[in-house]
């Protein structure tokens, strides 16, 4: 150990770093693309991409349940929102539990009605589940591994921050073209321009699996019942009075007459300030259902997810008459419980509008550059000593490929995800498993190059492919029946142009990345050793 | 470094830290949860939620001081007290001595 307080983090944090470095870059930046997973996921379903949202959405949504469902008990409308296109229906039929994957679903076209069939795809929420629940292991395992990994992010968030005392003047300092001294003015710029999004991120990511870590202590509360699910469920309302609750309802028959849905969401957007995002209709076997509306997002911080319609705020009307009858009673959350909340809140983006949303995009992607520099730094850093001494060890050439794989491999592996959501048939059975599956091979070969080529031929070869990769989503979106960049730009469609022009940009600069590391290959990894370095702002060794 | 140790006494000091750094850390962590749900009987959740929100910095504070302390036997007394403390103070709270 060595003596001085900075010296001993700089330590810590070369090491805490390295250790759980490649898992925390697969999660940032797999997290980072979740934060539009909804728009992932209609760019991978071409088969809607003709949706366009009309101003009678609810009408028409109403109107297609009352023919396809008319013997449900109870039908839920998603309504298209600035995240999506189409309408998206779920009924259940009376006695149904309700569960996540339980009632029937279909998706309209939200101008004319139709009933869509998109593909089978495993979408932008395998990415949102592999970021903190990985593949194929069992829930609880995968939680503490990447329970671990945040914490060793959170200590080398810390024993970095104390490790660099100039933070400020380094911020401003990039000198490119200069290999280890590039990599770390770029592992400090991306660390300090997003640094509270680093903390806020990696914080709230230990409260997220605060059930997972701490298991001798807390008691986690039941699968499906969310820990205030009960105080701010809107089905707690008082009931009207002269109602005696829910009536068995006589199953098999048409629903009730219902009030026209138009002038009951005009009320409820009125009193929201905002748009409903959600209908709930309730009962509808008993001859009083219910509709639910619930307004589209979260108004603040501390507005809870899962049960509420995103936001908790709601208004429930008498099916029949259109009466008002209740609304949620006011949140009264403790102050503790408001900081989880805010925590939770914060990290999903859940109350971002999409300005903000891709603000913290760009943060996620400033925090994978982060890991990913860093990781090269410690090869670099050690590049030079090495090739001094004229022999390199074999941990060090472990890193050197380990560093190809776990960062540009990833990349491509994502790329090919992409792509085999397109080429795979569309008729293909457990589509969605041959898509991961795709996605989890092409990593392994990516992992093999690195090993028989080497590094120095590794890298521009894989980011090569990742460019043409990334670079071709919208040539192939608009060749397998998406709906083509020219187009949605002038249809103003910014959910598929958004994901297009990310993956051309993101293309783009792994093409960059590809050049820069294929000139002379001894500017990246064997450096002549430079003059003496500052050694109070290199972390490690 | 002055004085390098030899290869192995150093391996051996690197491990006993992190040891102390991640089991005295986590045993802190929890310790801490067990004395906030104790300290704060009728809060429930709330009690679970803020004692896990302290204990995971708790955690972070002893891993720093693990690895930060001039020696390794500094280190391991340096955590080991404070558990001992808390511990203590589990004891003294009611609903304690369980």
């Amino acid at each position: 150990m060595k003596a001085g307080f900075r010296q001993s983090m700089a330590w810590l944090h070369t090491w805490t770093g390295l250790l759980l470095g490649w898992l925390l870059f697969a999660v940032f930046l797999t997290g980072t693309i979740a934060y539009f997973r909804e728009e992932v996921t209609l760019w991978m379903q071409p088969e809607l991409h003709g949706s366009v949202p009309g101003p009678n959405s609810a009408a028409l949504a109403m109107q297609r349940l009352a023919d396809i469902a008319p013997h449900a008990d109870n039908w839920t409308i998603a309504l298209p929102s600035p995240r999506s296109t189409t309408i998206d229906l779920l009924w259940r039929k009376p006695g149904e539990e309700g569960g996540r994957r339980s009632g029937e679903r279909a998706v309209l076209d939200a101008t004319t009605g139709e009933v869509l069939h998109p593909r089978e795809t495993a979408g932008g929420d395998f990415l949102y589940r592999f970021h903190f629940e990985l593949h194929g292991l069992p829930r609880e395992l995968a939680r503490w591994i990447v329970g671990i990994a945040t914490m060793a992010m959170f200590l080398a968030i810390l024993s970095g921050v104390i490790t660099h005392k100039k933070i400020f003047k380094d911020f401003f300092t990039f000198r490119p073209h200069k290999g280890q001294r590039s990599w770390l003015d770029m592992h400090n710029m991306t660390a300090v321009l997003a640094l509270p999004f680093h903390v806020m991120i990696t914080f709230s990511g230990l409260v997220l699996f605060l059930y997972t870590l701490y298991p001798f202590v807390i008691e986690a509360p039941r699968r499906g019942q969310p820990p205030q699910a009960a105080q701010v469920q809107p089905q707690q309302m008082e009931a009207p009075p002269g109602q005696h609750g829910p009536r068995m309802g006589q199953v098999d028959t048409a629903p009730a007459d219902l009030v026209a849905i138009g002038p009951l969401m005009r009320v409820a957007e009125e009193r929201f300030g905002r748009p409903v995002g959600r209908i709930a209709v309730e009962k509808l076997q008993s001859p009083r259902p219910e509709i639910v509306l619930s307004a589209r997002g979260a108004d603040s911080l501390i507005a809870q997810g899962g049960g509420g319609g995103g936001g908790g705020t709601a208004l429930r009307f008498d099916g029949t008459t259109g009466a008002l009858i209740g609304a949620p009673p006011p949140r009264e959350l403790s102050a503790v419980a408001a900081v989880n909340a805010a925590l939770g809140t914060l990290h999903r983006a859940r109350f971002a509008d999409t300005w903000l949303r891709w603000l913290f995009f760009l943060s996620g992607i400033g925090g994978t550059v982060m890991v990913g520099t860093g990781l090269f730094l410690w090869v670099s850093k050690r590049a030079a000593k090495h090739a001094r001494a004229g022999r390199t060890p074999s941990g060090f050439r472990l890193v050197e490929r380990l560093n190809v794989g776990g960062v540009v491999g990833l990349s491509v592996a994502i790329g090919a995800y992409f792509w085999a959501n397109r080429l795979l048939p569309v008729d293909l059975t457990n589509r969605a498993d041959q898509e991961i599956r795709v996605f989890f091979g092409v990593w392994a070969l990516a992992c093999l190059h690195a090993f028989l080529r080497g590094p120095a031929r590794a890298w521009p070869e894989q980011l090569g492919l990742a460019a043409i990769l990334f670079a071709g989503m919208p040539l192939l979106n608009a060749a397998t029946g998406g709906g083509d960049l020219v187009h949605t730009i002038l249809q103003g469609n910014w959910i598929l142009a958004g994901v297009d022009l990310a993956a051309l940009l993101g293309g783009l600069a792994f093409a960059y990345a590809a050049r820069a590391t294929a000139t002379p290959a001894t500017a990246r990894t064997a450096r002549p050793p430079r003059a003496p370095s500052r050694p109070d702002d290199v972390p490690g060794e | 470094m002055a004085h390098p140790p030899p290869e192995a006494r150093h391996r051996i000091a690197i491990a006993v830290r992190a040891a102390a750094a991640i089991l005295g850390g986590y045993l802190m962590a929890n310790l801490v949860v067990v004395v906030v749900q104790r300290a704060m009987p009728e809060s429930g959740t709330d009690a679970s939620r803020l004692g896990a929100m302290l204990g995971f910095i708790l955690f972070a504070v002893v891993a720093i001081w693990a690895f930060s302390a001039r020696s390794t036997w500094a280190a391991v007394t340096g955590i080991a007290l404070p558990a001992l403390l808390l511990t203590l103070v589990l004891l003294v709270l009611p609903g304690g001595g369980a």
